[in-house]
């Protein structure tokens, strides 16, 4: 390397460094515009209604490729995707395979109505369910594109508001040659951080504690026979032991055809996925297989292009997906894990003396009987998703115009039945010196808890059908320096699902010219003119244009051959988009109401019902508006730096709320009108440097960042009396709060009690010493809801980012990926509240109430005092609760060999061990995972063998 | 051109189908499945729902039992209740956890909008189905109709009543309004006291000529509900606002209605003869009481045991501790009767402190579960220590539990539930009215209209009810008075507007009081001991009205908030 090239590696690695220990965090992937694969024309990018070569974009997008999503070994798609895509942010549900749909947002939230989950899904063109992506294997993926702003959401109109993922699956090749590809994966799953609960001695020492300070007489007169052993009348279980394995297995086999001519050419895949999940011994029920949680899925996809004649291309595809989920019967993974936390260690045996199970009629939640004899819950769901379209030239009418449409048909259909064999179970009954009550012969008195019972049931729920289909006009042709592009097409869906009695229809017209004069200067003018049937039909169609512009820098004479700068174009866009919102249709209508059983009368106490008129109709009843202005920079530099920054502004308008403003005396009620305002701001930065040593050593490294700021401009409040109250000015999901001051401590007590004068004094109950004491903020003598602050930031991250490192040496190869987010506050309260409460409404107790407040321990007590009484004092939102959400995870890193093509490997392509671990490092959060405070069926971290080969 | 042959074919078909398929894609709602407004006026049975619903805006008063811990009369176990932010003197026109505002106000809009559209329904089908010359149904259609039209006056009546106690003068909406024509809506003006009262007797001198003394008794209507609004009730409700409205803190706001209007009102429901004081002080309070002869109006709630759930002693099993707990300033009102004298109770009598609960007027057995009383099967233990008492969990802190109301044939652990009635006006109330109201407008034992019973009269009829039997009163003082109030109507939603209306803030001020009992081999001491301080000022005896309302109408907001 020269010495021109170090230093700028230095400098770099300077720059990225402390670019990095602001961000916590890290991230790989190449930047947007230089992306480039396989079946799509070079370096073109997918933008689902359309493809456009990647230097023409005025946009802002971000690809990733299926090949970088397999890093992640996830049994739902969506969650490959954490911290890939700068802009996106995944916000993890719990980890139970099959149940484990995470949230995603594009840049932020601009809307409180519009929150997760909205991002439209676009594959192969047409619109699916969230669901029909997250069951798609990485194996069959192409690219994954990000659609960030206007000048490339406004063509999608209504439903562009809150960003598009735009899928595009593996086409054939035109080769003549037909390439399979095998790929075999076996790992292990590990939980993450558990909660650590107290164990029995602990508890009945520190409920003995509680008691007293409540001035009760104690519960547990020898504590220490909780120490000593494991015994059924003075048990000390570890439920997590009892019930979770320490590792959990994932299988996942793919066998996939490409190939094709000219004329045919075809991509055939199937997939075979298996998650495990962490439950032990689960197999009593049924020996094949058992009560562990479990996710099954088949994949088979056939994607099948023709050229029909020199002009016309058909193109039809094909997926089926089946998924079983299997779980225990009667209680959800999120009550499982919730009660392995929150039944004692001391509160019973797991079986008894005689081998019945045990139980308490106070928690009635044995979990390890309740895993292994209580029967299976198993959900079965089939996706269909096909789609056909053509593209005919019609050069002999106008030299560049084609004709294109297509149609796509998808449905989802989920059946379950469950199977229960539930037994009873017994309480050992004690006295109040906790011992065991014994009959008269001497023998223990059981109390029976639950009963014997069997039965079968099934049923279907969840099922959707989408059909959509476009029909248009395509057109490209240079004239000189001058080059012109254009889209226009009618668009129709149609889309019925449980839950909505209409189905939720939209059409309209979609469009885009783009003008190109000699590479450098680019033009770009995309709209849709878009209707949707929940409006009133005066007032359905909406016209979302958006103008993007380009200048290619690096095409201009003075940088031409220029040896630092390769590449660089600025860009630019404004324009509009919208959403529409499923759960706020029809608005404008207003029709009489009716309320069930409003009234008793009669002597044998007849119900009545009442009727009424419904709610005012919201006149101007339309879609919730936002306007996008980005300015972005793609850069390559040195042949080795590529770099794409991008900055934006969006305001949203028109967002739906409930008016205030008309006097409650006229009895009058409205629905939601269009009122609020959101203005959402940030910038995303990402850098690539890939470089190459000597013919055998390659390495690349780089580093993004995504930050996203919103602020409420404008909502219907009612009027409070400080102006910290209001919402106004703030973020949606503003953490809130009470401020900390310390403990309430002896001194502040008289002799009989009472607060000292002076001392501020709680509205939300008598305090003691011990309790949480607050700062009066409005200076009012009185803690109240009045002294409530904005704090922080809130639970839905302003800044992500990410840090990618690789290298290729010989066969060897490395790539690693750190993903880190910021500006994060997680509250105890709302997520952690078992977590952090103790024996209050029989809650047991964890670490974190190991340093209670006592009189002694005064100044360096960690929690409130213990109480066995809830305490509304201490469980006032505030910033004792709240804790920093940052945190990092090491998102992957991978190993792999690929075979020399020596000897008989000669007739692979290409053959490649690797092993991959994902989320292996991460911190925590008072000892807690970070994403989801370990709350509900853990996240896991996985360790992947696999096997690659092509031939 | 033969290549393009598919093409066009392609097209002409696609075409076809995007356009040709339905007129309008767009419009998915062509069978609309709710109704519209116009028809629910029109249809006999959904213009009773109308009706029904206007009933469903009237207070519960099993959920507002825990206001009475509000009051000098108890304090709730339950720390979050609302009646603690009432007692700490937190609440304002930000935050009122007692908020009725748009509850009656959207009553009172019910209520319009059936006097708007009463006319819409079409009986036409009745009419018309007329068979054999029996014509019964269709008229007791007609009947019916104008029966509700009544009820809905009463019902707006005491809407207005519900709001005048709390906020003072509010807007008289005598029509229903229409959001299109905003002149009528858009900054009306508070009517005064006195215009909110008068208006409040028009509209029960309009419902009372509609609906007659016979409604329930008469065959002719005997399909008029058991819970429906009779004549009697309505001849109460303006009794009880007439006496609100002679009341010295309506009197200096500026109502014009003397005590002689108010004891006019009361003499109006007393000379119906349709009403006597029940036998059973206890069964008033009952799963019977709706068919008492001392009921006048009452809600309807069916079967249900929540209220028990929250209010039975903590030896019961299931019971949740959410309970409203009589306090020992309650428990002291109740007279000590020895043969035919009574006294008040005292704790510096060393007979009456040494057994607190002996002798006592009747009613305080009927109202209040004490230590060593029986409830349900169980001797109720409320000293330190007992089955029912501190220092157990959810026990009540101050030594007594509520028995009004509570049914004690409930049984928790199996969940069986009993009939509920919520009685809002009682004959003995009205009695109670009437002495008040002729005390302050004649005297004591003067009745010179010769309505048939004097103040004093009155009071002791009170007072002489079987079973309860308490020596009749020789004098009558407004103290007094208010003594017996406290006393017979205590729990039924009456100590915390009596203060009030008085202007007596001075009780709710007293520091709320509990009995401590110890025990000691088989006998008790008693002490008495401050549960806590109370803040009340005088502002408080009217209600802010809401922040969002003073901001949205400019009005001027009540004194002191």
């Amino acid at each position: 390397m020269k010495n021109k090239n170090i230093k700028h590696c230095i400098w770099l690695i300077l720059l990225l460094g402390v670019t990095v220990a602001q961000a916590q965090t890290i991230k790989s992937v190449q930047p947007d515009s230089l992306k480039s694969k396989n079946s799509l024309p070079a370096n073109y990018v997918d933008e689902g209604f359309r493809t456009e070569q990647a230097w023409r974009n005025t946009g802002s997008v971000f690809t990733i490729t299926g090949e970088d999503l397999a890093r992640t070994t996830a049994g739902n798609l969506l969650n490959a995707l954490h911290g890939r895509i700068p802009g996106l942010t995944v916000v993890s549900s719990h980890g139970e395979p099959g149940y484990d749909n995470p949230t995603l947002y594009v840049r932020g939230q601009s809307s409180w109505n519009i929150a997760g989950n909205q991002v439209v899904i676009f594959l192969d063109g047409f619109q699916v369910d969230m669901n029909a992506l997250s069951a798609l294997s990485t194996n069959e993926i192409e690219t994954i594109t990000l659609l960030k702003d206007a000048a490339a959401l406004s063509i999608y109109g209504l439903n562009g508001g809150a960003g598009v993922l735009s899928v595009r699956t593996k086409e054939g090749t035109k080769t003549g040659k037909t390439k399979i590809e095998v790929s075999a994966k076996y790992g292990a799953m590990h939980t993450i951080a558990l909660p650590k609960v107290m164990d029995a001695y602990g508890y009945v020492t520190a409920y003995n504690q509680a008691l007293q300070n409540d001035g009760l007489p104690i519960k547990y007169y020898n504590p220490d026979l909780y120490k000593a052993s494991d015994d059924p009348f003075h048990p000390n279980v570890n439920w997590y032991d009892k019930m979770l394995t320490n590792r959990s297995a994932l299988q996942d086999y793919n066998i996939s055809f490409r190939g094709g001519t000219d004329v045919a050419r075809f991509y055939v895949l199937g997939g075979y996925t298996n998650f495990e999940g962490v439950y032990k011994d689960a197999d009593i029920i049924d020996i094949d297989f058992g009560t562990n949680a479990k996710y099954r899925r088949l994949n088979l996809r056939a994607n099948l292009d023709l050229q029909l004649n020199k002009n016309l291309s058909v193109k039809a595809s094909v997926s089926g997906i089946t998924e079983d989920r299997n779980t225990p019967s009667g209680f959800t993974a999120a009550s499982v894990f919730s009660n392995l936390m929150k039944v004692p260690a001391a509160a019973f045996p797991v079986t008894n003396l005689d081998g019945s199970w045990g139980n308490s009629s106070v928690y009635n939640f044995n979990p390890v009987q309740l895993l292994r004899r209580n029967g299976i819950y198993n959900s079965h769901t089939r996706y269909l998703q096909t789609n056909v379209s053509f593209a005919q030239k019609l050069d002999a009418l106008v030299t560049g115009l084609s004709l294109s449409g297509g149609i796509s048909f998808s449905n989802v259909y989920t059946g379950v039945y469950d199977k229960k064999f539930a037994v009873a179970a017994y309480e050992i009954t004690k006295d109040a010196y906790d011992n065991p009550v014994v009959d008269n012969n001497g023998n223990i008195v059981y109390k029976v808890v639950g009963k014997a019972d069997e039965s079968i049931s099934d049923g279907g729920n969840s099922h959707w059908n989408r059909t959509s289909a476009l029909f248009g006009f395509d057109y490209a042709r240079s004239f000189g320096k001058n080059t012109f592009t254009g889209m226009l097409k009618a668009t129709r869906s149609s889309y019925t699902h449980d839950g909505q009695t209409y189905a939720v229809v939209d059409q309209g017209l979609r469009g885009f010219v783009t003008y190109d004069y000699a590479k450098k200067y680019i033009a770009d003018l995309s709209f849709s003119y878009h209707g949707s049937g929940d409006f009133e039909s005066a007032h359905r169609y909406g016209l979302f244009p958006a103008l993007g512009i380009g200048w290619i820098v690096s095409n201009e004479d003075f940088l031409k051959n220029n040896s630092v700068v390769n590449f660089l174009k600025l860009r630019a866009s404004y324009g509009l988009t919208a959403n529409t919102n499923e759960s706020s249709r029809f608005l404008y209508e207003r029709w009489a109401s009716y309320t069930s059983n409003v009234y008793v009368l009669g002597t044998t106490d007849g119900t009545r019902n009442g009727r009424t008129e419904g709610a005012y109709a919201n006149a101007d009843f339309t879609w919730e508006a936002k306007q996008t202005a980005n300015v972005g920079i793609d850069a390559t530099l040195f042949k080795k730096l590529n770099a794409t920054v991008d900055v934006f502004k969006e305001k949203r308008t028109d967002i739906l709320e409930a008016p205030v403003g008309v006097p409650n005396y006229t009895g009058f009620n409205f629905r939601n009108t269009n009122s609020g305002e959101v203005v959402n701001k940030g910038f995303e930065v990402n850098l690539q440097f890939r470089d190459k040593v000597a013919n055998s050593f390659e390495y690349n490294f780089g580093v993004y960042m995504a930050y996203a700021h919103n602020e409420i401009t404008k909502k219907a409040e009612n009027p409070q009396p400080y102006e910290y109250l209001y919402q106004k000015g703030y973020r949606i999901g503003q953490m809130r709060g009470l401020e900390y001051a310390g403990f309430y401590q002896v001194a502040d007590f008289d002799a009989s009690g009472n607060l000292n004068a002076g001392v501020v004094k709680s509205t939300y109950g008598q305090v003691k010493p011990g309790d949480l004491k607050y700062v009066d903020k409005n200076g009012d003598g009185l803690i109240s809801d009045y002294d409530k602050v904005p704090m922080n930031f809130a639970k839905l991250p302003e800044i992500t980012g990410g840090f990618n490192l690789g290298f290729k040496y010989k066969g060897l190869d490395f790539e690693a990926f750190v993903q880190g987010v910021m500006n994060r506050t997680v509250s105890l309260l709302d997520d952690a509240f078992d977590y952090t409460h103790p024996l209050a409404s029989n809650n047991n107790i964890t670490v974190f109430s190991n340093n209670p407040w006592t009189p002694e321990k005064a100044s360096t007590a960690t929690s409130p005092r213990l109480s066995t009484l809830v305490n509304n004092n201490n469980n006032q939102a505030s910033d004792f609760w709240l804790r920093s959400g940052n945190f990092f995870k090491l998102r992957s890193v991978e190993l792999g060999y690929t075979l020399p093509k020596v000897g008989f490997l000669k007739s692979f392509d290409n053959t490649r061990f690797y092993v991959i671990g994902n989320n292996l490092l991460g911190n925590e959060i008072e000892g807690l995972e970070p994403e989801r405070l370990s709350m509900g069926y853990p996240l896991m971290k996985t360790v992947t063998f696999g096997v690659k080969a092509k031939f | 051109m033969k290549k393009y042959y598919s093409s066009i074919v392609i097209i002409v078909l696609a075409t076809c189908s995007f356009v040709s398929c339905k007129k309008d894609f767009l419009n998915v709602k062509n069978i609309p499945a709710d109704m519209p407004i116009d028809m629910m006026y029109k249809t006999y049975d959904y213009a009773q729902d109308v009706v029904w619903k206007t009933y469903s805006f009237l207070p519960d008063g099993y959920a507002w039992m825990d206001m009475e811990a509000a009051t000098d009369d108890a304090y709730h176990t339950n720390v979050s209740n609302r009646s603690h932010i009432f007692n700490n003197g937190v609440w304002n026109q930000f935050n009122n956890p007692e908020s009725v505002w748009n509850n009656y106000f959207d009553g009172i809009y019910q209520a319009n909008l059936y006097l708007k559209h009463k006319g819409d329904v079409d009986l036409s089908y009745l009419a018309n189905g007329i068979k054999n010359n029996d014509s019964t149904t269709y008229k007791r259609a007609l009947t019916n109709l104008k029966l509700m039209e009544g009820e809905c006056y009463f019902l707006k009546a005491f809407f207005y009543f519900e709001l005048v106690k709390r906020y003072g003068g509010v807007p008289v909406i005598d029509q229903a309004l229409e959001y299109d024509e905003a002149s009528k809506w858009k900054g009306l003006p508070r009517n005064s006291v006195d215009e909110c009262f008068k208006y409040i007797v028009s509209l029960c001198d309009k419902a009372s000529v509609i609906i007659p003394d016979s409604v329930r008794t008469s065959s002719v209507t005997s399909w008029y509900e058991s819970g429906r609004a009779t004549n009697g009730a309505i001849k109460a409700l303006k009794a009880r606002a007439l006496l609100y409205a002679a009341s010295p803190l309506f009197k200096d706001a500026g109502s014009t209605l003397t005590w002689a209007d108010a004891a006019a009102a009361a003499n109006d429901v007393i000379k119906t003869n349709l009403y006597n004081l029940d036998g059973s002080y206890a069964n008033l309070f009952g799963a019977t009481n709706a068919t008492s002869a001392e009921a006048i109006f009452f809600r309807r709630f069916g079967d249900q045991n929540w209220f028990e759930a929250n209010n039975f002693p903590i030896v019961f099993e299931k019971s949740n501790g959410s309970s409203v707990t009589p306090s020992q300033n309650f428990v002291d009102e109740f007279e000590v009767k020895t043969g035919s004298t009574a006294a008040p109770f005292d704790w510096n009598n060393a007979t009456h402190a040494a057994n607190p609960y002996s002798n006592r007027d009747p009613r305080l057995a009927a109202t209040v579960i004490y230590n060593t009383a029986t409830f349900s099967g169980n001797t109720i233990q409320t000293y330190f220590g007992g089955n029912s008492g501190q220092p157990k969990l959810n026990a009540t802190k101050t030594g007594y539990y509520l028995s009004k109301y509570v049914n004690p044939g409930v049984n928790l652990v199996t969940g069986t539930k009993t009939k509920h009635q919520w009685m809002y006006f009682r004959y003995a109330e009205i009695l109670l009215d009437y002495a008040e109201a002729m005390y302050n407008a004649y005297g004591a034992t003067s009745d010179p209209l010769g309505y048939g019973m004097t103040a004093l009269q009155a009071l002791n009829k009170v007072r002489a009810r079987a079973g309860v039997a308490m020596p009749a009163r020789t004098d009558v003082t407004q103290d007094f008075l208010m003594h017996e109030r406290r006393v017979e109507l205590g729990f039924e939603g009456h100590r915390y507007w009596d203060v009030r209306r008085w202007k007596m803030g001075n009780y709710f001020r007293q520091p709320l009081n509990r009995i401590e009992i110890t025990l000691n081999g088989t006998s008790y001491t008693y002490a008495v001991k401050k549960l806590e301080d109370r803040v009340y000022d005088d502002k408080m005896n009217w209600y802010p009205i809401p922040q969002s309302e003073i901001i949205n109408t400019g009005w001027t907001q009540n004194a002191g908030w």
